[in-house]
């Protein structure tokens, strides 16, 4: 009888590998599970956030440095610095780095048209939301006093869920990086939970 | 001392450029001891004089002396978010400049060129002037951050708003129409219900200083 065995990477990779039972198949499935070890990232969904539920992601995270980022479709700068943003969460992810990536102005239609497929492209590996407060203002205010929701805005937030850094003029790679280390330096031990 | 030619020329030379460029720091910065260093609601406007791309002044003093309202609205011609405000914000001038409000956009964004500036208010029918703030003196004044971020101000040079149009972005029929609010509180003369909003937009792209 003839048997395949499937792996189905669909939500990963955007494919499906198939691999027939065989004398060989073993060491097919082998690698293959090497295969999507190696580049398989979390699957791209975008879950709704509000100031309630972002200050309890915040908080499931003490022990780790928080960096919340706020971005759109509808800001270009966004757009052309996320490629940096998923190599911080790559390169930082390891050492206790957490992200909380939120998506916001961009409607339902949006998301799915445009919002999804792009993350798809840029394929981070941390969490991604959608802003869905009932009161936007409320939100903006949640994240920092002083702001008036112009983005890109980045906020640090330190192992104990206190925000020490509020990046809200516009892209400041240099000046977000070195924050992260220095609230990464502070960090008791290698973090050895998982970066989501 | 300067006696060679081209050390008179050079002595001219210096004067022609501090005769242009200091007019142009009069004009953008005219801190008025009584206005806080930053704006505040509740207290005098920080006072300034910009220009169009047409090279005419617009001073926000004279429009003390002539106690009229004055709506500033910090916008972009690339933004997005500022973009899909375009036809509001020109219904908002129809509006309210036949009650007497005077309405001023101002474009702050270092990126952006006079030319691009001036192409962009002419192509949306912006029936108010689009000033140019360079090195976004007027815009740290005001705490401007966001594209469009509205001010209000009454007849005696007073803050009495700061913030969002309303609150949709992205079109569609608004829920809470705060500037019109505000203008039609500061208009008849009553109390202005929200007197800070806030709401997403694109951040205005500021000149590094040191």
């Amino acid at each position: 009888m003839r048997s395949y065995l499937e792996l189905s990477a669909r939500q990963n990779l955007g494919y499906t590998i198939k691999i027939r039972h065989s004398r060989g198949g073993f060491a097919a499935f082998g690698a293959a599970l090497f295969l999507l070890s190696a580049t398989a990232v979390p699957a791209i969904t975008l879950k709704p956030i509000n100031e309630r539920s972002l200050k309890q992601e915040i908080a499931r995270r003490r022990g780790k440095v928080v960096l919340v980022n706020l971005w759109s479709k509808s800001c270009p700068p966004c757009i052309a610095s996320y490629p940096a943003l998923v190599k911080l969460g790559r390169k930082y992810g390891p050492q206790g780095l957490s992200v909380i990536s939120i998506n916001v102005i961009d409607d339902e239609k949006t998301r799915a048209a445009w919002t999804i497929p792009f993350l798809k492209q840029k394929r981070p590996t941390f969490a991604t939301f959608y802003e869905n407060s009932k009161d936007q203002e409320a939100f903006i205010r949640s994240l920092d006093p002083k702001w008036y929701g112009s983005l890109p805005a980045d906020f640090l937030y330190d192992a104990q869920g206190r925000r020490v850094v509020s990046f809200t003029k516009g892209v400041e790679q240099a000046k977000l990086e070195k924050a992260i280390q220095q609230q990464l330096a502070r960090l008791p031990g290698p973090s050895r939970r998982a970066s989501r | 001392m300067f006696s060679s030619p081209s050390s008179r020329r050079s002595v001219v030379s210096l004067f022609v450029a501090g005769s242009v460029w200091v007019p142009v720091w009069a004009l953008t910065t005219q801190p008025k001891s009584e206005a806080p260093a930053v704006a505040e609601i509740g207290k005098l406007a920080p006072a300034f004089t910009l220009t169009s791309p047409q090279g005419k002044s617009f001073s926000l003093a004279s429009d003390r002396s002539a106690k009229k309202v004055t709506l500033l609205m910090f916008i972009s011609a690339e933004c997005p978010v500022s973009n899909a405000y375009n036809e509001r914000m020109v219904k908002l001038a129809q509006d309210y400049t036949p009650k007497g409000v005077r309405v001023l956009g101002i474009n702050a964004n270092g990126t952006e060129s006079v030319e691009e500036i001036a192409k962009h208010a002419k192509a949306h029918g912006f029936p108010f002037p689009v000033l140019i703030d360079v090195g976004n003196v007027v815009a740290d004044r005001y705490d401007a951050q966001v594209t469009p971020h509205t001010y209000v101000i009454d007849g005696s040079g007073i803050l009495r708003y700061r913030g969002r149009i309303d609150d949709k972005q992205s079109g569609g029929p608004p829920t809470a129409q705060d500037l019109r609010n505000a203008l039609d509180a500061v208009l008849a003369g009553k109390t202005v219900p929200v007197t800070d909003t806030r709401a997403f937009g694109c951040g205005i792209k500021r000149m590094e200083k040191e």
